[in-house]
C-alpha cells in the first residue's frame, strides 16, 4: 500500500475544517493540518509540505485564499483545490488566474 | 351740448389770444431792450437814446406777472452793465431789485438771477460810487443766494464777481484772493466766448491787467491783447478808452524790450494813444474813472517835457475829476504829484503847501480806512466764511458724488453677487431637493433591507431552534446516559448559535451583538438544561461590549463549552456556586475573556473526564480567533483567553 496522500486544509471555520479533516481521514488521507489563516498555512507548508491543499477563499487574517495560493505557487508546486461558497463569476475568474 | 362745445372753443381761443398778447408784449420789450443796448456801442453810442429805449422796454410790462418780472430783471441788468455810472443809476438799480426780489426763490433760474443782479450792482455801482460798506453788505446778500452745487458756468460767474469785488475792495492782503478768483473765471470764459459774455471777458481781463500793472509787464500786455481781441465785438466807449489809456501808459512808462530808454517817437505814440482815449471819452462818455487817469498820464508827459505849468494844471484837473467820482485814493495821490510839479518849477511855497495837504489827507484816508476795516471786519469775516463754506460744500459735494458713485458700483456688485447667489442657491436648492428625494428613497430601501435581514436572522434562529428540538426529541428516545449527555451538549451548542441570531434581529444594530446581554441569555439557557438555576449563579462582571457575528459565534461556543464544563464538574453533589464571565477589549486588537468558577477545581494528574470533545472544540475555536488559552485550577477553575483580532 502506497503512502497516504497528505492534505492541508485552510478554512476560516474551524469546526467545518475539523469535520472535513474527520471525513478525509476516515477515507484514508493524511491531514497535515487545519488552518484558519493564509499566513498560518504558509508557515505550516514550510515545515511540512502537503500533496494537496484544500483552500477556502474567504479566510481569517489579512490574506485571502487566492492571495495565499499565489504565494504558495511562487515557491511550491502543490495542487490546490478551492473550497468555497463564493462561486460567483468575479471570485471564480480571480481564482482561475492561479491555474498554472 | 353744441352750445357747451362752442363755449369751450371760444374760451380756448380767448386763452390762446391772451397768451399771444402776453408773448407779444415780451417780444416787443425784448426788441426795445436790444435797441437800448445797441445805443451803448460805438459809433451809434447815445445814452439818451439808450435810456429812452430802456424806458420803452420797461413800460408795457405788467409788474404782477412772473414772466414780465423776469424780463424787467433782464432790462435792469443790462442797464447796470451798459449805462454810465451816476447816482441815478444806483436808484434805478434799486427799482430793478424791487421787481426782481418778487420772483420766487424756489425757481433756480430766479434765484440765480437774484445773485447775478445783486453781485453786478455791487461791483459796477456800489463799489465805484457808493462806498465799501454798502458794497460789502450787498455782496454778502448776493452770495447768500448761491448753493453749493452750482454748475460750472455759475461758479465761473461767482468767481468773476468775487475777484472783482476783492480787487476793488482794495485791501492789500486780499489781492491774492482776488487774483485766484479772477484766474478761475478767466480760465472758464476764455473757452466760452460770446457777445453775451463780452462785458465779462472785458472786465476780467481789465482787472487782471490792472493787477499786474507795475509788477509783470508781460502779463499786462497779454491781458490787454485779450481786450483788443474782443474790441471788434464790444465797441463800448469804456472798453475803447480804457484800452487806449492802458496802451498809452505802457508806451510812456516802459522802454521796448532790450532797451534802456524810451524814444521820443514812442513818447509821441503813447501821448497820441492817451489823447485818443480822452477823445473817445469826450465824444461819448466822460463819466468813467479812466478820464482823470488820462489827465494824470498827460501831466506826467508835460512834467517830463519840463512844461511844469501844464503838468500842474492837468494834475489838478485829474484830482478834480477823481474827487467828483468819490475816488479819494488817486485824488490824494494827485496832491503829491502837484507838489512835485511845483517843486520842479521852483515854487517851493506851493510845493510845501500841497505836500502838507497830501499828508494830511492821506493820514485822514488811512485813518478812515482803518476804522472802516475795523467796522467791516465782522461782515468781512462773514463773507469769507460764506465763501469758504461754499467751497467746502462744493468739495464735500464732489466727495458725496464720488462716494455715491462708489456706493452705486458696490451696490451693483452686491446686486450681481446677490443674483449669482440666488442663482446658485436655486441650483443648490434643486440639487438639495434631488438629494433629499434620493435620501428618502435610500432610507426606504435601507429600511426594506433591514427588515429582510431581520427576517433572515429570525429564520436562521428558528431553524436552529428546530435543529435543537430535533436533537432533544431524538435524545428522549435514548437510554444511554453518556449519549444523552452528548445530545444535551449538542443542543446547547446549537442554542448558543441560535441566541446569536436572536440578538442580531432583536438588537439595535444588525451587524453586531451586545455580548453581556448575550452571555446572560446563554447562561440562563444552559442553567435550564442542567436544572441548576437554584444552585449556581452566573454573573457577568463586564461592560457592555459589541462584537461582530464572526467573532461572537466562536466566543459564544467557547463560553458555552466552558459553562457546560463548569456546571458538569465544578459543583458535584448539588453544591452551590458562582460562575463569573467577563469579556473586555483592552485595546482595539485584543479581546480578553475570562470564565471562572469557585468550584472544586482540578486535581493535577487526574485523567480528564468526558470525551474531551468540548476541549477540542475550544482549542479549535481559540485557534480560529488567533488566541491563547490559560487555565488556572488552584481556587476553582479559571480559564482566560487573549484573542488577537485582526482589524479586518
Amino acid at each position: 500500500m502506497s503512502k497516504a496522500t497528505k492534505i492541508l486544509i485552510v478554512e476560516d471555520e474551524m469546526i467545518i475544517a475539523a469535520n472535513m479533516s474527520l471525513q478525509l481521514t476516515s477515507l484514508g488521507y493524511e491531514i497535515t493540518g487545519i488552518m484558519p489563516r493564509g499566513e498560518d498555512a504558509l508557515v505550516h507548508i514550510k515545515q511540512s509540505q502537503p500533496d494537496i491543499i484544500l483552500l477556502d477563499i474567504n479566510l481569517k487574517g489579512k490574506l485571502t485564499g487566492i492571495e495565499t495560493a499565489q504565494i504558495v505557487q511562487n515557491d511550491y508546486n502543490i495542487p490546490i483545490i478551492y473550497v468555497t461558497a463564493n462561486s460567483d463569476d468575479v471570485h471564480f475568474d480571480k481564482a482561475k488566474t492561479t491555474n498554472q | 351740448m353744441k352750445v357747451k362745445l362752442s363755449l369751450i372753443l371760444v374760451l380756448v381761443i380767448n386763452f390762446l389770444f391772451a397768451q399771444k398778447d402776453a408773448d407779444f408784449i415780451i417780444t416787443q420789450s425784448k426788441t426795445y431792450l436790444d435797441k437800448a443796448v445797441w445805443f451803448n456801442f460805438i459809433p451809434q453810442y447815445n445814452q439818451d437814446s439808450s435810456s429812452y429805449y430802456f424806458n420803452k422796454a420797461i413800460k408795457p410790462l405788467d409788474k404782477n406777472k412772473i414772466t414780465h418780472l423776469e424780463q424787467l430783471g433782464n432790462i435792469y441788468m443790462d442797464m447796470i452793465i451798459y449805462s454810465t455810472y451816476n447816482d441815478e443809476l444806483d436808484l434805478n438799480a434799486q427799482t430793478g431789485w424791487e421787481f426782481i426780489s418778487k420772483l420766487p426763490d424756489e425757481v433756480d433760474k430766479y434765484r440765480i438771477m437774484k445773485f447775478d443782479y445783486l453781485a453786478l450792482w455791487t461791483i459796477i455801482i456800489k463799489l465805484n460810487i457808493i462806498g465799501p460798506k454798502e458794497s460789502l453788505e450787498l455782496f454778502t446778500k448776493a452770495l447768500a443766494y448761491l448753493k453749493a452745487d452750482e454748475n460750472e458756468e455759475l461758479q465761473a460767474k461767482a468767481a468773476m464777481y468775487n475777484g472783482i469785488f476783492y480787487y476793488k475792495y482794495a485791501i492789500r492782503s486780499e489781492r491774492e484772493i482776488a487774483y485766484k478768483y479772477l484766474l478761475k473765471s478767466y480760465n472758464y470764459y476764455r473757452h466760452h466766448k460770446s457777445s453775451e459774455n463780452n462785458w465779462r471777458i472785458f472786465r476780467i481781463n481789465h482787472t487782471l491787467a490792472s493787477y499786474h500793472t507795475d509788477r509783470n509787464n508781460d502779463s499786462v500786455n497779454y491781458y490787454r491783447a485779450n481786450i483788443k481781441a474782443i474790441l471788434e465785438d464790444y465797441k463800448t466807449p469804456l472798453a475803447y478808452s480804457s484800452y487806449y489809456a492802458a496802451v498809452g501808459r505802457e508806451l510812456i512808462t516802459h522802454p521796448p524790450k532790450g532797451q534802456d530808454s524810451i524814444s521820443a517817437a514812442q513818447y509821441e505814440e503813447g501821448k497820441n494813444s492817451i489823447l485818443k482815449s480822452i477823445e473817445i471819452m469826450e465824444t461819448y462818455n466822460k463819466e468813467t474813472g479812466i478820464y482823470p487817469y488820462c489827465f494824470g498820464l498827460l501831466a506826467d508827459l508835460y512834467l517830463k517835457d519840463k512844461n511844469y505849468d501844464a503838468a500842474i494844471d492837468y494834475y489838478k484837473k485829474s484830482r478834480a475829476y477823481y474827487l467828483e467820482h468819490k475816488n479819494s485814493k488817486p485824488a490824494i495821490m494827485m496832491l503829491s504829484y502837484i507838489s512835485d510839479g511845483y517843486k520842479n518849477k521852483g515854487d517851493l511855497v506851493n510845493a510845501l503847501k500841497y505836500n502838507e495837504q497830501h499828508y494830511r489827507e492821506l493820514l485822514n484816508f488811512e485813518r478812515e480806512t482803518n476804522e472802516r476795516s475795523l467796522r467791516e471786519n465782522e461782515l468781512k469775516a462773514d463773507l469769507s466764511n460764506q465763501n469758504e463754506e461754499l467751497e467746502k460744500k462744493q468739495s464735500q459735494q464732489q466727495l458725496y458724488i464720488i462716494a455715491l458713485l462708489i456706493g452705486g458700483l458696490l451696490l451693483g456688485l452686491v446686486y450681481r453677487n446677490y443674483r449669482l447667489k440666488r442663482k446658485s442657491s436655486l441650483i443648490l436648492e434643486k440639487t438639495n431637493n434631488e438629494l433629499k428625494d434620493k435620501n428618502t428613497q435610500l432610507d426606504i430601501k435601507n429600511a426594506e433591507k433591514e427588515l429582510l435581514l431581520k427576517e433572515i436572522h429570525h429564520r436562521v434562529k428558528n431553524n436552529l431552534e428546530l435543529v435543537k428540538s430535533l436533537i432533544a426529541l431524538q435524545s428522549a428516545q435514548l437510554e444511554d446516559s453518556a449519549t444523552k449527555d452528548a445530545m444535551i451538549a449538542s443542543q446547547n451548542r446549537v442554542q448558543s448559535m441560535g441566541i446569536i441570531h436572536q440578538k442580531l434581529y432583536q438588537g439595535e444594530n444588525l451587524g453586531s451583538i451586545e455580548m453581556k446581554d448575550y452571555f446572560l441569555n446563554l447562561g440562563e439557557g444552559i442553567l435550564d438544561t442542567f436544572n441548576k438555576e437554584e444552585k449556581v449563579k452566573i454573573e457577568c462582571a463586564m461592560e457592555n461590549l459589541e462584537l461582530d457575528v464572526d467573532t461572537a459565534v466562536p466566543i459564544g461556543l467557547i463560553v458555552n463549552e466552558l459553562l457546560t464544563n463548569a456546571l458538569k464538574y465544578a459543583f458535584p453533589e448539588n453544591a452551590k456556586g458562582n460562575i463569573s464571565i467577563s469579556l473586555s477589549k483592552s485595546n482595539p486588537e485584543t479581546l480578553m475573556l475570562k470564565v471562572s468558577d469557585n468550584g472544586i477545581g482540578k486535581t493535577i494528574g487526574l485523567a480528564p473526564k468526558g470525551t474531551g470533545f468540548g476541549s477540542q472544540l475550544v482549542q479549535l475555536l481559540t485557534q480560529q480567533l488567533n488566541g491563547i488559552m490559560e487555565e488556572d485550577t488552584k481556587n476553582g477553575t479559571t480559564v482566560s483567553f487573549h484573542f488577537k483580532l485582526n482589524a479586518a
